[in-house]
């Protein structure tokens, strides 16, 4: 998306968006001040991200009239109308206190209040916790890799190593020390590093330009994660390859095909 | 020996204590499962109650991620009969509005979505059964269909995140809990779905919204 080599840091899509929005903090909200005062593309790009959110909310509040209210009102009274059973009443009420006194007494000695155990339930009506959280950041960065272009790199990319300032920077942010040689990629060329953060913690992405695929990133995210051989799978178009070391998760992805990104995925693993 | 003795003192002094302690304990947990059970019984009667102010809202969600109408109003019954059957996990006083769409969302991912017929329908094309229901019906303009046509080749997740945070007004946090995913993954999907969305209307709103309605 954004590929930066040059201070101050360009704003990323997330954090436009996110300004536009009213969610950032407060030193969010500067550094995307300064980035608009320094840096006319992040202006015209905020301005482009901008564009045609007012026409969603009349295109919804149009589809919200097409309701079939009369039908839907319908269906719902005659589930009002049937007995009342709750899925905890009914036949067996003494289990049903019996688990209130249960919940009640756990949620005493754990030290949990009350309001906060009742919002867990109520966030999460139904839902089975999956653990797919380290995939989640998979997902975000497919997301985010769908939108990349040849063009997105041509910039930055560039003949020889990695600049080891750009390098330094990352190494500090993610708690990893890495040398040019360590992320140089055969048949690639360095296309810039980005610092995001995810789920409030970093996240660096390490762009190369394959000529023969177009775009490729390294993607490191310090979740703590547990060791973990590569592994491939298939989002949004791209191939990734993924492997955990050192608390550190690794994904590298790209158009490229699954054998390449394997062995490129290989290379880095043993090197990182 | 002085010292021991003190010792099994100060032992059997904890111990009382303990047994006071587990007293007050015993009290507190009958006092807590009382609160609860009227917690219960209250947000049992607001869900009843109040279901059906949240129909076509519901509906407008489903809509937006199954893109089909049959399986909307399916969706939106199969969340009502979901949303009755837990209306014990309801808590009073927050929001139900987001408990329902919650409902509703995991409903479409762990049953609905498996069984959906593949093609889609193009999400404009609602208004044509509109009359039937004997509602009013309300024409689209041409610029809103194209938005929402636009908006329906979206991918899923992007979707449901413009629908929660643009349309309904949840705020980041909020919208992540409805589709239990971080808070960083909707940033990214309503980052993804503007800039998607920022090229289609950088060209239609040339002609589109001069246009006459339908």
């Amino acid at each position: 998306m954004t590929s930066e080599n040059h201070l101050p840091p360009m704003a990323s899509d997330e954090e436009l968006v996110a300004f536009l929005d009213g969610e950032l903090d407060t030193a969010g909200r500067s550094r995307v001040l300064q980035a608009l005062a320094n840096d006319q593309t992040t202006a015209s790009r905020l301005v482009r991200l901008e564009a045609g959110m007012a026409s969603l909310g009349h295109a919804m509040d149009s589809l919200l009239q097409q309701a079939p209210n009369d039908t839907m009102a319908a269906r719902l009274s005659g589930l009002l109308s049937r007995p009342h059973h709750p899925a905890s009443a009914g036949r067996r009420p003494w289990l049903r206190y019996a688990g209130m006194a249960a919940a009640a007494l756990i949620l005493i000695f754990a030290g949990v209040a009350i309001d906060r155990g009742f919002n867990r339930l109520v966030q999460t009506p139904g839902v089975e916790e999956a653990s797919e959280t380290d995939a989640d950041w998979r997902e975000a960065v497919a997301n985010y890799f769908s939108l990349y272009t040849n063009e997105t790199f041509a910039d930055a990319a560039a003949a020889g190593p990695a600049p080891s300032r750009t390098l330094d920077r990352v190494s500090t942010a993610i708690g990893l020390q890495i040398s040019p040689s360590d992320i140089a990629l055969p048949g690639a060329q360095f296309a810039g590093a980005v610092i995001f953060g995810y789920d409030g913690r970093p996240l660096v992405q390490i762009g190369y330009l394959d000529p023969r695929s177009g775009p490729i990133a390294l993607c490191i995210f310090a979740n703590g994660a547990e060791d973990r051989r590569p592994q491939s799978e298939r989002r949004q178009d791209t191939n990734i390859v993924y492997w955990a070391k050192d608390k550190h998760a690794f994904m590298l992805i790209g158009r490229a095909s699954t054998e390449r990104l394997q062995n490129l995925a290989e290379l880095l693993s043993q090197r990182i | 020996m002085a010292g021991l003795q003190s010792r099994v003192t100060c032992a059997a002094q904890s111990i009382a204590a303990v047994h006071e302690q587990q007293a007050a304990a015993g009290e507190v947990e009958r006092n807590a499962a009382i609160i609860l059970a009227k917690m219960i019984e209250n947000g049992e009667r607001e869900v009843r109650d109040r279901l059906g102010e949240h129909l076509a809202r519901l509906w407008r969600y489903a809509i937006v991620l199954a893109r089909r109408r049959d399986v909307a109003e399916d969706l939106v019954q199969a969340t009502c009969v979901r949303a009755l059957e837990r209306s014990h996990q309801f808590q009073p006083g927050s929001r139900l509005d987001s408990w329902l769409l919650a409902i509703l969302h995991s409903i479409w991912l762990n049953e609905t979505r498996a069984r959906r017929v593949r093609a889609a329908e193009d999400i404009a094309d609602h208004e044509a059964d509109a009359g039937r229901n004997g509602s009013e019906s309300v024409e689209m303009t041409v610029h809103a269909r194209q938005v929402l046509r636009q908006v329906g080749e979206l991918p899923e997740g992007q979707r449901a995140a413009i629908l929660l945070v643009y349309v309904e007004g949840f705020a980041y946090r909020e919208a992540a809990a409805i589709l239990g995913i971080p808070v960083g993954t909707v940033m990214s999907r309503l980052a993804s779905a503007r800039s998607i969305l920022a090229d289609h209307f950088s060209t239609d709103a040339i002609d589109a919204p001069s246009k006459a309605r339908t």
